[in-house]
């Protein structure tokens, strides 16, 4: 029973509170609502992990908080690679460049490749732990992988919403950007639910994904 | 009216306001029970009010004789005392003992002229005097002795660097900035002050009686860092920041005593005055709310107030981490040595490990087993200090600890807040009342009896308290010789 129990009444309006307040946060610095940085996105993402973890097992709330970990430090190479946490500068930055993954030097270019494979792993850890039933819970999750995966994409897809363009370029911009988003956001979604159920799974994932990090932050600080 | 130009008389009563309290409560010590417990929540309120407006009149700057109101030592002390205070009035029911409140008065009342003391011998007097109040508070529970070696080794230690300052300096002004080893004295003697060891000094009795104290050592620590310790120390930063980090880590698996949990952001905040030093006043305050918070925890068992000490968002810690983190980041990456980037890179790759670790922790008090009854004064404390918390994570510049945030910043943060409280108080009327659904059998855990060395540390807080004496004693007289004071 350990995916499908509810959060103790006690707790349960906690770990909603937190896990929608995170959410709007992560949704505002995501979409640009307001100028924001690296460290501040990470900070939403916590307030949504210590949402989650309050309705989880230790083993499970262990895991989720190394997932949420990689994720940032996923998050903190692209930071790394463009020298900013600021998530405007990386938009404008990506705008001229394109996406850090296929950007030279070849070294950097694959350690943002490794920290974007961590990164997605991290997520499908993160979004692999305990599940709660119940339509509002379900609807939250979803809401959580798709703000997941905007950051992943924000920081590793190329441009996001360009500001100052005209309207045409603006509706492509969004439109690769959140179909970018809802693909990676399903994919990893799915592949949670999939290892859910497969506690041995996640620990090799989490081992992978931390090797994964820890050449890809290797890799860029050898550049820098 | 302009702070700057407060009347001298509001500048003593804001000095002096806590010690006419003090007075006041010895002589209400006759009374009958019943109306001791009103005196104190009376005097707990005046108390606060008292410390909220030393917290805001340092903003204008005000002197009176030897005294100024400087805003962020103001801030501090006023946050510290007030916590304090905050404490004497959430227990006012459950231990209605006046001598008690009348201790934190007059430690308040030290701990403001200290913050506000341009010269070195009374602020040293000063000290000695929270210091004495903070000690015989803690001298009722089972770890007197390590209660009182904490605040004796701190204020012997900070006196010794002062003396050693003085003897090269021959300068009377307390120092905007001391160097040298001397340095690294203050830095040790703040570190013991504001509670960096755990289960001992101000978390000697962990959440039992006394630790009204705590508050006010942790503003005295606190003080000590802002002037004369302020500074950039990656290393030092570093160093805490791991520390921090495996504290909450282990807290998080073992331990259960509140003495140990409230020293986890006490590090922090350490770590995070050694990378951004302009943030002392901002994660002072924090911290001071989180411990306080931690402080009230068995008798309020509270969820979400909890998250105070891991200073996420809508937390008034959050904007200092943040701050630190960025500054961090950025020395990294500007660093010309490889040497010079490690302890900021360092801080930077821990930092989200502490968050989480920190995340793991809250998690286990929030689901921990029953423990004693809950006291309604102490929930309602408990849900001051997350309000006050929240009003300074969308306001940082109200209380000049930090800039104002953008104004979109400020809607995203309120509506954050707002709708996430919604979704709670939805999900809880969904949920129904019961809140007596099975949880970890975890009660929060008393400190334990001093062990068997309990002589040897009563006997080391001896001598720490002469040499504090003493070194006061012998600038006094230096002092007097010369005919300064």
């Amino acid at each position: 029973m350990r995916a499908e129990a509810l959060p103790a009444p006690t707790t349960a309006p906690a770990v909603a509170g937190l896990r929608v307040a995170g959410s709007i946060l992560a949704t505002g610095y995501l979409v640009g609502a307001a100028p924001g940085s690296l460290l501040v996105l990470a900070g939403a993402f916590a307030l949504i992990t210590g949402g989650r973890v309050l309705a989880m097992e230790t083993r499970d709330a262990a895991l989720s908080t190394i997932a949420f970990l990689l994720i940032s430090t996923a998050l903190g190479a692209a930071a790394l690679r463009w020298g900013t946490t600021s998530l405007h500068e990386w938009r404008e930055i990506q705008s001229v460049f394109g996406s850090p993954v296929i950007l030279e030097p070849q070294i950097a270019a694959i350690g943002c490749g490794l920290a974007a494979a961590a990164g997605t792993l991290g997520l499908v850890l993160w979004l692999s732990s305990a599940r709660i039933a119940g339509r509002g819970w379900t609807l939250l999750g979803l809401a959580e992988a798709a703000l997941g995966s905007a950051a992943l994409v924000t920081a590793f897809w190329g441009p996001g919403v360009p500001d100052g363009e005209g309207a045409a370029e603006i509706a492509i911009a969004l439109g690769r950007w959140v179909g970018a988003t809802l693909v990676l956001g399903a994919g990893t979604y799915f592949l949670g639910r999939v290892l859910n159920h497969r506690p041995a799974v996640r620990w090799i994932v989490a081992g992978t994904a931390f090797v994964l990090v820890v050449v890809a932050l290797s890799l860029l600080a050898s550049e820098l | 009216m302009d702070l700057d130009e407060l009347p001298d008389v509001t500048v003593v009563l804001l000095l002096l306001g806590h010690a006419a309290i003090a007075v006041l409560l010895l002589l209400d010590a006759l009374a009958p029970p019943k109306l001791r417990t009103l005196t104190l929540r009376v005097a707990a309120g005046a108390g606060i009010v008292l410390s909220l407006g030393l917290a805001i009149a340092g903003r204008g700057s005000p002197e009176w004789r030897g005294f100024i109101l400087d805003a962020d030592r103001s801030l501090v002390a006023g946050t510290a005392s007030a916590c304090a205070w905050l404490l004497v009035g959430a227990r006012a029911r459950l231990l209605p003992r006046v001598e008690r409140g009348a201790l934190v008065g007059a430690g308040a009342s030290g701990l403001a002229l200290l913050a506000a003391g341009r010269w070195l011998v009374p602020s040293l007097l000063f000290a000695l005097v929270v210091g004495a109040a903070a000690v015989v508070l803690l001298l009722e529970g089972r770890r007197r002795s390590y209660a009182w070696f904490g605040v004796a080794a701190g204020l012997a230690i900070a006196t010794a660097a002062f003396t050693v300052w003085w003897l090269d300096a021959e300068l009377w002004e307390l120092p905007l900035a001391v160097e040298g080893w001397e340095k690294w004295l203050v830095v040790a003697a703040a570190g013991l002050l504001a509670g960096g060891l755990p289960l001992t000094g101000a978390w000697a009795q962990g959440a039992a009686r006394g630790s009204e104290a705590a508050p006010l050592l942790v503003g005295a620590g606190f003080l000590l860092l802002l002037r004369p310790a302020a500074g950039e120390q990656p290393w030092v930063a570093a160093s805490l920041v791991v520390l921090a980090t495996a504290a909450y880590a282990w807290c998080a698996v073992k331990e259960r005593k509140i003495g140990t949990v409230t020293a986890c952001p006490i590090l922090v905040a350490l770590a995070v005055s050694f990378v951004a030093p302009s943030m002392v006043p901002a994660i002072a305050v924090a911290s001071l709310l989180a411990t306080t918070v931690l402080l009230l925890m068995p008798a309020a068992r509270p969820t979400a107030p909890v998250l105070l000490f891991t200073h996420l968002p809508l937390t008034a810690g959050f904007g200092a981490v943040v701050v630190a983190g960025e500054v961090a980041f950025r020395r990294a990456v500007d660093a010309g040595e490889v040497i010079d980037a490690v302890p900021w890179s360092v801080v930077v790759v821990v930092l989200p490990a502490m968050v989480g670790a920190s995340l793991l922790l809250a998690r286990r008090l929030i689901l921990r087993g029953a423990g004693g009854p809950i006291h309604s004064d102490a929930r309602v404390a408990t849900w001051l200090i997350a309000g006050a918390s929240l009003a300074l994570a969308l306001f940082p510049e109200a209380l000049l600890i930090g800039d104002g945030l953008p104004s979109r910043e400020i809607l995203l943060f309120g509506g954050a807040s707002l709708l996430g409280l919604l979704t709670a108080v939805i999900v809880r009327r969904r949920a129904g009342s019961d809140v007596s659904v099975p949880l970890p059998d975890e009660p929060l855990a008393s400190p334990p009896a001093g062990p068997r060395f309990a002589r040897t540390v009563a006997a080391a807080a001896a001598l720490f308290s002469l040499i504090a004496v003493a070194g006061a004693a012998y600038l006094l007289v230096e002092g007097l010789k010369l005919g300064f004071l």
